[in-house]
């Protein structure tokens, strides 16, 4: 919302308040005391309804903490290091690393494409293992780090690909972008302005509340050491021996 | 004992006096008219005496006490004129319910007896009256309030002939059984001197006179008859008016000074003497012009 | 037949009682302004939105807060219709005097803001509860989502002193606004001049801002209520003094 919003909000006010001076006239009293009964009675009941509800703090998506933050960026960066210095041996088992899918195809031939459908692979990082030792195995491996959001925790809404082998090409397929909608709330300026907790506990919570991680997808492919390979994904690639 | 008492009141405004010098003493349980034209500060005294005017200079008592902003004359007096404003979201009942709670001597039988007669409807709103009815309802508060002192200002602009006559009908009787000091402020004196005990007339924020209703009568007399004659017998008496007529004859209003030698004598000369009625006589002493309107078209 | 006596006291009830039933109507407005806000509020107060590999994320941050400032706008605007001269001479059609009609006034002015602060601090939890019957109990999972009894106690007091002193900032301006016509012109002028020179920030000038500054940085609620009530008195106890001379029902 820019400076417009408050203007509009002006706007409204006086809109509704010329359109209903001369309510007056043409409501009732008494239907008005009623609506008006009506209006706090509602009000009232959902105070009642609102600490009735079931406590849900251990669906809490923020139930992160900083550790969780600092452990996340750390993961980052030591993907980004593995892929400026060729080192990934390590990454796949390292904390903050969680693998989500696991494939294998039995492959003769001597060229190998590699292609991703619907952007499946944007921004992953494949890496591609070359081994003398495999004949016929194609192998695939599909890892993905934490995701947090505005202070929430999304990482089991990582969905990876879809990975099947036809015709000579290893074909890699996303899923249309998922859309995730969350809500937050706000708390009310008069109650921040002089909440004495506030200073502590929820300043903490509001830091919490702008941190965002994006996780990586790290796809590890083993191909047969004699196989040619042509990829064109979106993803960064790394060969590796 | 004095309701109303006034000594040497001014009002002024920018560009105008529009009450001057004004003393008056308004005794307690009269009816009293205050009649003079438009514009001559009838309303701004009444407003004045209310407390919702205030004074330039001289002296102003209601009830032995200023009345400006004074709780003590405001809940023993009421204001009714045709512009009184109630809450546009009361219906007619709620603010007779709601007068009778600023009003202990609120009569509500009557009200309602009013109410019901002049045939309103209790669940409409107040500015949805036509200008007779609001006058009428405004009529009604005044009335069934009982107040002390009761003063309406052209309280019955709008209302039909019918209605005026049951309303003066109505607050005359009302305040036999329950005398109460009364201003009525109105253009129709013909109408009401049979309920006036007194007039307070008024010229130019001036008071030109305050007597018994039946002693103006005797304030003037007419003559009509010959221009010549005429003229000689109101010699040295102060003319109020004077009509020309046919060719060589005048009407005139005179001071009643003629003696009742003299009355016979202008009779034996032909000259018609004629009595003239109280509205006439107040109209005439509140002229500008002697000559009426005949003025504008003798000038040509 | 005596004179009927009346102390100042009975009379401004009698007026209270009498303003309570023939203005029902401002009430009503208030009600139709906070729904409207909270209608307003289901868009959300700010939104974000990312995205990177196959994910959209958008956030919707919800508040009550757009009900308060609708309130607060409406308070204002309320303070002001209150001095109007029909007001006054519905006063003077019955017993009044100055000073009864004005107290009752204020009186009403009062109430008006008890009920508009309980309702607009009630909003912020029926937007939650709304929130979590439409999209499900993982709404209620954020912190912010709860707000203990106490925490609402608190902002009932301080949006009930935002609304009071905001409707005697209304009073106050409207009363002196009756008293000439000068002053109707000058003053808002005054205002929106200042506001602009403010907002020009070479112009060294920050007496609103000040003000603004004076109330809302106000971290405890002792004082903050201090600071309130005094500035109500002052506002509502010179509207009263400066206009005690008005001529009614001209």
């Amino acid at each position: 919302m820019t400076l417009l919003a408050p203007i509009l909000l002006i706007l409204l006010i006086l809109i509704v308040r010329f359109a209903f001076s001369n309510m007056s006239k043409y409501l009732r009293r008494s239907k008005m005391t009623w609506m008006l009964g009506a209006y706090l009675v509602i009000l009232l009941s959902s105070v009642v309804v609102y600490y009735l509800l079931p406590d849900n703090s251990d669906q809490a998506p923020i139930a992160i903490t900083e550790q969780d933050i600092e452990q996340a960026l750390l993961t980052e960066h030591n993907i980004y290091k593995a892929g400026e210095t060729g080192e990934f041996a390590n990454i796949f088992s390292s904390e903050g690393v969680y693998k989500n899918g696991h494939w294998t195809f039995r492959y003769d031939g001597d060229e190998l494409f590699i292609v991703d459908l619907n952007t499946a692979t944007d921004g992953a990082y494949m890496i591609i293992e070359q081994d003398q030792t495999n004949r016929a195995t194609i192998e695939v491996n599909s890892y993905k780090t934490r995701t947090i959001v505005n202070g929430m925790d999304l990482t089991d809404k990582v969905i990876e690909p879809e990975v099947s082998l036809s015709n000579g090409s290893l074909i890699f397929t996303g899923l249309d972008r998922v859309r995730i909608e969350r809500f937050q709330f706000k708390k009310d300026f008069t109650l921040l302005q002089f909440s004495k907790q506030y200073n502590q506990q929820n300043y903490r919570n509001d830091m919490l509340r702008h941190q965002t991680v994006f996780g990586t997808q790290l796809l590890h492919i083993r191909v047969p050491g004699n196989v040619q390979i042509q990829e064109k994904t979106f993803a960064n690639v790394y060969y590796i021996k | 004992m004095e309701i109303i008492k006034c000594d040497n009141l001014n009002k002024a405004y920018r560009n105008k006096r529009a009450v001057k010098d004004m003393s008056v003493l308004i005794q307690e349980n009269k009816i009293t008219g205050v009649i003079g034209r438009n514009g001559a500060g009838k309303t701004t005294l009444l407003k004045m005496i209310a407390g919702f005017y205030q004074k330039t200079s001289g002296q102003l008592q209601v009830f032995g006490e200023e009345p400006f902003n004074n709780l003590n004359v405001s809940a023993n007096m009421i204001f009714i004129d045709d512009n009184m404003s109630f809450p546009k979201a009361l219906t007619l009942s709620e603010i007779l319910e709601s007068a009778a709670t600023f009003y202990p001597l609120w009569d509500q039988r009557l009200a309602k007896g009013l109410f019901d007669y002049f045939s309103l409807d209790a669940n409409q709103y107040h500015d949805e009256l036509s200008k007779g009815m609001k006058s009428t309802f405004n009529m009604i508060i005044g009335i069934a309030a009982r107040c002390r002192l009761t003063i309406f200002d052209e309280p019955t602009t709008g209302m039909d002939a019918a209605v005026r006559k049951d309303f003066y009908r109505a607050l005359l009787k009302d305040y036999i059984e329950h005398p109460r000091t009364i201003l009525l402020s109105s253009h129709l004196l013909q109408e009401i001197e049979d309920i006036l005990e007194d007039v307070l007339l008024i010229k130019a924020g001036q008071k030109l006179l305050h007597l018994p209703v039946v002693a103006i009568k005797e304030l003037a007399i007419g003559l009509r008859g010959n221009e010549q004659v005429v003229q000689e017998i109101i010699q040295d008496i102060e003319v109020y008016h004077k009509e020309s007529f046919g060719v060589n004859s005048i009407y005139v209003v005179i001071e009643n000074r003629l003696t009742e030698a003299k009355i016979q004598a202008a009779r034996d000369s032909g000259v018609e003497i004629t009595a003239i009625s109280t509205n006439d006589i107040c109209v005439y002493l509140t002229s500008k012009h002697k000559g009426g309107i005949d003025d504008v078209f003798n000038r040509a | 037949m005596s004179l009927i006596e009346l102390n100042l006291f009975q009379l401004t009830q009698k007026q209270y009682y009498y303003k309570l039933k023939a203005y029902t109507g401002m009430f009503f407005t208030m009600m139709i302004v906070q729904v409207s806000a909270l209608l307003l509020s289901f868009g959300g107060v700010s939104g974000m939105s990312t995205s990177s590999n196959n994910m959209i994320i958008s956030t919707d941050v919800y508040s009550g807060e757009a009900v308060i400032i609708l309130t607060l706008i409406w308070a204002f605007v309320t303070g002001v219709q209150l001095t109007a001269n029909v007001i006054r001479d519905i006063d003077f059609a019955f017993v009044s005097n100055r000073i009864s009609s004005q107290l009752s006034t204020i009186g009403f002015m009062l109430t008006l803001a008890m009920v508009a602060s309980i309702a607009a601090t009630l909003m912020s939890v029926l937007l939650r509860v709304i929130m979590y019957l439409y999209t499900g109990s993982s709404v209620a999972a954020d912190s912010n989502f709860l707000i203990t009894p106490v925490e609402l106690l608190i902002s009932l007091i301080a949006i009930f002193l935002y609304i009071t002193l905001l409707m005697s900032i209304g009073y106050w301006f409207g009363m002196l606004s009756q008293k000439s016509v000068f002053l109707k012109v000058l003053l808002p002028t005054m205002f929106f001049g200042l506001l602009f020179l403010e907002v020009r920030n070479d112009s060294g000038v920050s007496i609103i801002g000040d003000t603004f500054h004076f109330f809302v940085d106000e971290r405890s609620l002792l004082v903050f209520s201090i600071k309130v009530i005094v500035s109500v008195i002052v506002l509502l106890g010179s509207a009263i003094l400066l206009t005690n001379r008005l001529e009614v029902r001209k």
